[in-house]
């Protein structure tokens, strides 16, 4: 009897098992009127009337798959916060949301300034996403990698970092330059990478700057990227802080985001590179 | 059977009418279990009223044909056909329903909906689709099961294998989500 309950216990197991195995779990949509704005592969939900117009979905996937094809962002994980516009009188635009959980991610897609044809991205992964529509505001918990790729601009931008803050353009009106992020503020440590090419006669040039530093801010109507504390960078031809961390750089970029110059201050002495390897 | 006594028995067995009376607390003798006889009867209309406080209603229900079940003179369990009527959330009107089948519990205060079930909620237009619903009277929630979907003037969740609402649909969700 002792041995024949061990067996009796495994068997029922193995019945319990049986019976569900290969079965996959069904997965459900909440999809908008008009199909702009979709969570998707949906295994858990709630949703939540509120008193100002607005609902509250908490969703739950593995990951769940959220779209907004009007403002052009898509994010995955396993859980979602979500609160809408009801839709019974407008369209069913996001307030905010609130990603966590798995391996989340937030994406930004927006048709490039150099070729309307096809698309810049804005790739933001973090284990907490929290997007406030209103504001265009991104909150980002550490670790935070970022990731901004534009194939027809020849530009390509990587950064990792701790907690970050990035604001993002309104969709609407469209800017001419096709700047997407307004600021971004990346607290350290900081590692950075930020690739242009360029043609010339005929033949693509690149260039890329790369480095550390222990905070990151870059304010798009200045179109400069401040780094400071410790800061180490180098190109494809120089290595600005012979080794040794500077207190701040100051990187200008031109309309396309390219660098033009690097200032350099504090220890290891004051250095200045004008032209930007280009 | 005339329509005017099935409808005198289902609605003795929704539990319309008066106050209860006191409850009595010495036991009675072990009577002697009476058979069962079912019964049909034609279209008609019952409330449903709690047991609790003043009694609020917590559904109204026509049907087109019924079957009941008696025990003795009294009705035990109702089985509907061709079902509609009103979902009530603390006295007051939530939605609205129809169903192929109903099954009502008077005593459990628990309404089945069985076969295409829609609950509709007018004023933020609000419909919830299944094959199953069962709302529970005490608490006023609607446990829907098979195909669920509900749709909402700016979003359609679903299908999901079940989901759980309030009468009046302004919260809904999987069951391991929901609180109302």
């Amino acid at each position: 009897m002792k041995l024949l309950a061990p067996i009796l216990l495994l068997a029922s197991i193995t019945a319990t098992f049986g019976q569900s195995g290969g079965r996959a779990p069904q997965t459900f949509d909440i999809v908008g009127k008009d199909g702009d704005l979709a969570l998707r592969n949906l295994a858990t939900q709630r949703y939540a009337r509120n008193a100002e117009g607005t609902v509250t979905f908490t969703v739950g996937g593995s990951p769940a798959k959220g779209e907004w094809k009007a403002r052009g962002l898509t994010m995955e994980a396993n859980r979602m916060t979500v609160i809408t516009q009801d839709g019974a009188s407008g369209p069913t635009s996001v307030v905010r949301a609130t990603i966590e959980g798995g391996r989340p991610w937030f994406e930004v897609l927006q048709p490039s300034a150099a070729n309307a044809q096809t698309n810049q991205t804005i790739r933001l992964e973090s284990p907490k996403v929290d997007y406030t529509a209103t504001t265009e505001t991104i909150v980002l918990a550490a670790p935070v990698q970022a990731v901004g790729r534009d194939a027809a601009a020849g530009r390509l931008w990587n950064l990792n970092g701790q907690n970050g803050k990035a604001v993002l353009y309104p969709r609407e009106p469209k800017r001419a330059d096709g700047a997407v992020v307004r600021s971004f503020d990346l607290a350290g440590p900081v590692t950075f990478s930020l690739e242009s090419t360029t043609q010339r006669a005929g033949a693509a040039e690149k260039t890329t700057y790369k480095g550390s530093c222990n905070r990151l801010v870059f304010d798009d109507a200045t179109k400069q990227i401040r780094l400071t504390g410790n800061v180490l960078l180098e190109t494809d031809r120089f290595t600005l802080s012979g080794g040794k961390g500077a207190e701040s750089a100051l990187v200008q970029l031109d309309d396309q985001l390219k660098v033009v110059s690097v200032e350099l201050s504090g220890s290891p002495g004051e250095s200045r590179m004008q032209g930007g390897g280009r | 059977m005339k329509p005017w006594l099935a409808a005198l028995l289902a609605a003795a067995l929704l539990g319309c009418g008066g106050p209860k009376k006191a409850e009595q607390p010495t036991p009675e003798p072990e009577a002697k279990p009476e058979a069962k006889r079912g019964i049909l009867t034609e279209a008609g209309k019952a409330t449903q009223r709690s047991a609790e406080g003043d009694r609020p209603v917590l559904w109204n229900i026509h049907w087109e044909a019924a079957s009941l079940t008696l025990e003795g003179d009294k009705p035990d369990t109702g089985s509907f056909r061709g079902v509609s009527g009103d979902l009530f959330r603390e006295g007051r009107k939530a939605s609205t329903f129809k169903a192929e089948r109903g099954e009502a519990d008077g005593s459990a205060e628990v309404l089945e909906l069985i076969g295409s079930v829609e609950i509709l909620e007018t004023e933020h237009q609000a419909t919830l689709l299944c094959d199953h619903a069962t709302y529970e009277g005490k608490t006023g929630m609607v446990k829907a099961r098979g195909n669920v979907r509900i749709l909402y003037a700016g979003f359609t969740i679903g299908p999901m294998p079940e989901a759980w609402a309030t009468a009046a649909l302004d919260q809904a969700g999987t069951p391991d989500t929901f609180k109302p």
